[in-house]
């Protein structure tokens, strides 16, 4: 080959290795040019959730009783767990399992690529079991509610499931406004897994709002103690208290027993789940008796001195017998309900009529849900029925024949307080005073809470009640319970519904004791458990006392 | 005159660049606008590694701030454990000795 050759075989080579770096380059960048854009994507494109928190459940005074903490959730891909690991024992031990169950729900599970193992294991053991490094076992985070108050306020907050969605009580009712909604976004990683750079929000995260109850967790301790002790003392089934704050309708308090441990919801599937003050309704026996006596004083026709013959301690009617504990003679109005007569009411009943209590009945808040708006809240029972029979109307006029819960209990005692001012109720911390509405005359409300501190006095049934200093208004109940075959007589709830300080009325408070043994007066168990918790209360919310004793020394 | 006016009038004289000497103005000019693409495109560069840095950093900081939130919400929950009703009250009336006075223990001075 000759010079020229050489020379035109070296150039046709160049421009042959030019031309496959310009053919490269347009496959490069036109004809794979979508194929290798999502190739990269793949590799360096990726989706991340931007994690917001469920708001905190705080009482009135900022204390926090419900707590969204970090926990990590801890799975495993079967099929990649080698079951013959070194580290093996202390993977099931930083689990808390023992190796050999461990390894049986693997062998199990063999089949599947997914399965968790524990979805709230603490950072610690978390960090123990990701520095064992074990193929096919990831952690991840994710939250648990606690509950720093326990067993205290357990059915008032209720509960979240494992993805922290409320499924009971104030976690149910708020849900919408304590759940947070993870956002978003696109971002670029490089090779290390790091962000680089922020794309695009796909989705803004919402973090929960906080929400303030009206709870005064201090009340809620004293009132949990107090059902406590008189549940075990007496042996009762059940008790439930209520503590409203008079001026504007919040709930103070609402406690139950028994009770469980929210943070561990391993217990039994019983009735200790319920929030008693409202799924449970009672007939409320004696404690209902204020109301008919406001009804009574609203017609007209009975003043609070106006007397009544209740000789001879016994009335029949349609041929069933209402009697009192004793025969009290010849009564005014205010000594019935001083003494709870029950033939007084029966004969006032009789002469007032049934549509005129029922119409109180109504309109003070009963057979209605309260505001409150408690998930599982139950109405109570009371018939609207036109006819009604004399004994059904005397049976309405002594608590009988209709049901309540505890808090429409408390609802109606706090209507007379504030003078017959019905408001709202309201498990949520209010700015402002809630408007109400006038539900009785104001004259009325206050003649019934005049009688109703008669019942505190010496010769009342609720003396037990009483709280040093201050003058306390309230009724004692004791109801039979039904039971197949009529009411039992073996079967009572002892209640006390009352208010405090009768100067200018602050709380109103029910106490209800269920089945308790023994006992059967409610002044003789639920009375004390009033006295216990109003004086608590008035001393934490630094209540004027109303009733000093007068001391004759100088200054 | 703005810039557009000038590259515009500037086409009139483009036939004579070949007969112009190497130094004359357009060449300085065309050498002049390659410095400045080099620059911007440098600035460019760093500015994207600044802006991945800043990127970084947040995501950093970002990390950090959950890290103080998750120990904040612990934090409060130990508070929160030990502040209940029924331990205080314990400590208070076994180990401090205290107790809530008796009415007969109070006594009321009047203003």
């Amino acid at each position: 080959m000759g010079y020229a050759g050489r020379f035109y075989t070296v150039i046709g080579l160049l421009v042959l290795v030019g031309a496959c770096l310009v053919w490269r380059m347009i496959d490069l960048s036109i004809i794979k040019h979508d194929f290798l854009i999502k190739q990269g994507d793949a590799r360096m494109h990726r989706i991340v959730s931007v994690p917001a928190h469920r708001g905190m459940i705080t009482d009135r005074n900022g204390k926090p009783l419900a707590v969204s903490a970090q926990v990590h959730a801890v799975w495993v891909n079967p099929k990649l767990v080698p079951l013959d690991h070194p580290e093996f024992d202390q993977f099931a031990k930083a689990l808390g399992w023992s190796p050999i169950k461990l390894r049986h729900r693997l062998f199990q599970t063999k089949k599947r690529t997914f399965i968790y193992l524990n979805r709230s294991l603490p950072p610690k053991q978390a960090e123990q079991i990701k520095n064992l490094d074990i193929p096919g076992v990831y952690t991840e985070k994710t939250y648990k509610r606690f509950y720093p108050e326990g067993e205290v306020m357990a059915h008032l907050l209720g509960s979240t499931n494992v993805d922290d969605i409320g499924q009971e009580g104030i976690e149910l009712q708020f849900d919408e406004w304590l759940r947070g909604v993870p956002g978003k976004k696109e971002v670029i990683k490089n090779r290390l897994g790091q962000v680089v750079a922020d794309l695009n929000t796909i989705r803004q995260p919402h973090e929960g709002h906080d929400l303030a109850l009206s709870i005064d967790s201090r009340i809620q301790f004293l009132a949990f103690r107090a059902l406590e002790e008189a549940v075990s003392q007496y042996h009762a089934k059940a008790a439930t208290l209520v503590v409203l704050d008079v001026d504007n309708g919040e709930v103070l308090a609402m406690a139950n027993v028994p009770s469980y441990n929210p943070n561990s919801l391993t217990g039994p599937r019983d009735g200790r789940y319920r929030n008693r003050a409202v799924t449970d309704v009672l007939e409320p026996g004696s404690t209902m008796k204020v109301f008919s006596v406001a009804t009574f004083l609203t017609s007209g026709k009975f003043k609070p001195d106006t007397i009544i013959d209740t000789n001879p301690g016994r009335i029949t009617i349609d041929g069933s017998t209402i009697s009192d504990v004793r025969n009290y003679g010849v009564i005014t109005v205010a000594e019935a309900i001083q003494h709870s007569s029950n033939v007084a009411m029966s004969k006032m009943a009789a002469v007032v009529g049934q549509q005129k209590m029922s119409q109180t009945l109504f309109k003070v808040g009963f057979a209605e849900k309260t505001a409150s708006g408690f998930p599982g809240e139950v109405s109570g029972t009371l018939s609207s029925r036109q006819r009604w029979r004399p004994i059904e109307v005397a049976t309405l006029a002594i608590g009988y024949a209709m049901t309540v819960t505890p808090l429409q209990l408390a609802q109606g005692y706090m209507v007379l307080g504030a003078g017959g001012i019905k408001r709202p109720v309201s498990l949520v911390k209010n700015d402002k005073v809630p408007q109400g509405e006038r539900v009785l005359p104001e004259k009325i409300a206050h003649e019934v809470l005049k009688m109703l501190s008669l019942v505190t006095e010496k010769a009342g049934t609720g003396k037990r009640a009483n709280v040093d200093w201050y003058r306390v208004g309230g009724k004692t109940g004791t109801a039979y319970i039904a039971g197949k075959h009529g009411y039992d007589h073996t079967r009572v709830t002892s209640s006390f519904a009352g208010l405090v300080p009768m100067d200018k009325p602050r709380f109103a408070c029910v106490v209800v004791v269920t089945e308790p043994q023994g006992v059967h007066y409610g002044g003789l168990i639920a009375a004390p458990v009033f006295a216990k918790v109003m004086s608590g209360a008035l001393r934490l919310l630094s209540v004027t006392p109303d009733n000093l004793p007068t001391k004759t020394e100088g200054s | 005159m703005n810039t557009a006016t000038r590259t515009v009038s500037d086409i009139r004289w483009q036939w004579a660049l070949p007969y112009m000497p190497l130094a004359s103005r357009p060449v300085l000019r065309n050498m002049l606008l390659l410095f400045t693409i080099l620059i911007t495109s440098f600035a460019t560069i760093s500015s994207k590694h600044i802006s991945r840095q800043l990127c970084t950093d947040l995501q950093t900081q970002q990390d950090v701030s959950n890290a103080h939130y998750e120990s904040w919400t612990k934090l409060l929950l130990e508070q929160g454990a030990l502040s209940r009703q029924a331990r205080v009250e314990q400590i208070a009336q076994q180990r401090l000795h205290m107790s809530v006075p008796t009415t007969q223990q109070v006594e009321i001075v009047k203003l």
